[in-house]
């Protein structure tokens, strides 16, 4: 159980897997494999949820990436705190708990690592979600610094100087 | 001439349910004069994809009808092809899907009482609402939930459209050193369970009893789950192949799911129909935590679902561990040829009764899939709940807490509404 969790969430299919493919990029950089065994493990996280909540317990640092659509440019990257999204009222289904009531929920259990960040990257408002589709263009793009910007986050916290 | 008041509350995705579902409700002179619960989901279309499939894939595509309950789609679908297939499985296989199933009953029962029901009964809006008051509950509510999904990864390698069932058996078998630290975690749940139960007895359900069918699977020995005729408490005892000679599907107009009929009328299925038809095969200690309650069953109170199903969630891991206790790993399949004709499945998904029918062609395709899931067989019922229960909470409250009620006693049902074809707006017609 390592002290920081990078969890990227989201779906096989188009832009939705764009926090997959950062974990997964993440995993293969420099950057990452330089950091002490033992800090940090990084995983693919489907369903929010209980499943989202078992894996960051423990942790003291969790970096969520996901995708989001909010209106801004597509491929620009947004730093959240957990307690920003959190929303109780948020309403939940048998199948799908929600990123937001799933915090709230692991906030009203003290159940939360220390320090939640929340990584997110906007997709284009026309993203199609087929079986087929790869990632957008710019959401591609976003990609090398956002694996920048979630090593950011890990060096601060651990008060690290990232080896050469 | 009557001024006709038309108020509509809309409420674009009900809270606590899957799916998208509606309620429309006339009052005229104090009594309702008509009562609509409608499904309003797009047709999935599941039997018509699996039309020119090899047998093989059924499994695997069933599973994705539902990521709450695909074990017991996986589950129904093997049933059906290999009777028909005339592959004869192993005491193993048949022990180690009974298992597989209990972690599916742990964590969709533990989500609905703690996530979805709870909060209706204690005045709250919102699982993370009632977590701040009652965090003990809600936290063994998610212990118990892990516990059932760590069950259904164990043998099939992820807990949400598990992949590790095949026709046949499973693709393979469990190491015996992860079933070991599995069945340390299965007795150390003993006691959540057991507080469960007591805690669920002992919540200020409505007290309303209604006459009602119950229908589920009865097994001679055991507590049903992967295999048993079906009976209900007016007589009826058949076995699953005759399914269709009793219970009739039809479509009304404001719902896309169909709503099933025995001999005519509505019926129930889930927990409390299970536990209603087969308390007397409840094992040791859940028949004697079940009996401290002081809660006779059967029962007539569909409120007593969720007291069933914290039952359930107790029998789901003292049977988990009598199946694994002994584990050793052995052939983890049977196969042979495939047959053409017709094959039927019938299993207890977490929701209940969850009837499959395959036709099958020379060529070992499938011709033709009746999937027939728990929530459309409850449909009926829930219209007719609804009618009474909403009269007998009384027509003069305001249209918030009659929309609330409704919500209740839907909820209750633990409907899965995308499995059946989201919820609830509630359209209120008062003259």
């Amino acid at each position: 159980m390592t002290p920081v969790r990078v969890l990227g969430l989201g779906s096989p299919f188009g832009d939705d897997r764009l926090g997959w493919i950062a974990v997964e990029n993440l995993m293969l950089s420099d950057g990452f494999r330089a950091l002490p065994e033992g800090l940090v493990s990084a995983e693919v996280c489907a369903p929010v949820g209980n499943h989202l909540l078992d894996a960051m317990r423990g942790a003291n640092l969790a970096i969520l990436i996901d995708a989001a659509q909010s209106g801004s440019a597509p491929g620009s990257v947004r730093r959240l705190d957990a307690q920003q999204i959190e929303d109780s009222s948020e309403p939940c289904s048998s199948h799908g708990f929600g990123l937001s009531s799933t915090l709230a929920l692991g906030r009203a259990l003290n159940d939360l690592p220390d320090k939640v960040i929340i990584l997110l990257v906007e997709i284009p408002a026309d993203a199609e979600f087929g079986p087929g589709d790869g990632l957008s263009a710019p959401v591609a793009m976003a990609i090398p610094g956002l694996v920048a910007a979630v090593l950011s986050e890990i060096t601060q916290l651990a008060g690290l100087v990232m080896k050469a | 001439m009557n001024e006709r008041r038309e108020i509509k509350i809309n409420v674009p995705v009900l809270a606590r349910v899957e799916g998208e579902g509606a309620l429309d409700l006339h009052i005229r002179d104090g009594r309702i004069e008509n009562l609509k619960f409608s499904i309003g989901e797009p047709p999935r279309l599941f039997e018509k994809f699996l039309e020119g499939r090899e047998a093989f894939e059924v499994p695997d595509m069933v599973a994705r009808i539902c990521g709450i309950c695909p074990v017991a789609y996986q589950m129904s679908a093997v049933q059906a092809l290999e009777s028909l297939f005339g592959w004869r499985s192993t005491p193993w296989i048949e022990a180690m899907r009974r298992a597989m199933y209990c972690g599916e009953w742990i964590q969709s029962h533990s989500l609905h009482i703690h996530l979805l029901a709870a909060p209706d009964f204690f005045g709250y809006s919102s699982a993370p609402e009632m977590a701040r008051d009652y965090p003990d509950e809600v936290r063994r509510g998610l212990r118990l939930q892990s516990l059932g999904n760590e069950l259904i990864r164990l043998f099939g390698a992820r807990s949400v459209h598990p992949v590790g069932a095949r026709l046949g058996g499973f693709h393979s078998a469990p190491p015996k050193d992860r079933v070991t630290k599995l069945l340390d975690r299965l007795r150390a749940a003993l006691p959540d369970a057991e507080n469960l139960v007591a805690w669920t007895a002992s919540v200020d359900v409505p007290q309303d009893q209604q006459d009602f069918v119950s229908v589920a699977l009865r097994h001679p020995s055991e507590y049903p789950l992967y295999s048993g005729r079906i009976v209900s408490d007016t007589g009826l005892d058949i076995p699953v192949d005759r399914y269709e000679d009793h219970f009739k599907e039809h479509q009304e107009p404001h719902s896309t799911a169909l709503y099933s009929l025995l001999e005519g009328r509505s019926y129930l299925v889930g927990p409390l129909a299970r536990l209603n038809l087969n308390w007397d095969r409840l094992p040791e200690p859940v028949s004697s935590t079940l009996a401290k309650t002081g809660i006779p069953f059967p029962s007539r109170n569909v409120f007593h679902s969720m007291l069933a199903r914290a039952v359930e969630i107790h029998l789901a891991i003292v049977e988990a561990i009598r199946l694994l206790e002994n584990y050793e790993p052995d052939v983890p399949f049977v196969s042979g040829h495939t047959c053409v004709g017709s094959g039927f499945g019938c299993t207890e998904a977490p929701r209940g009764l969850l009837w499959h029918r395959y036709d099958v062609g020379e060529d070992g395709k499938i011709l033709k899939a009746r999937i027939v899931p728990p929530t459309s067989q409850n449909q009926a019922r829930i219209a007719e709940d609804l009618h009474r229960s909403i009269e007998a909470f009384g027509l003069d409250r305001s249209d918030g807490e009659l929309r609330l009620h409704g919500e209740k006693v839907i909820r209750n049902y633990d409907p899965c509404i995308s499995c059946a074809t989201h919820f609830l707006k509630l359209k209120v017609i008062r003259e």
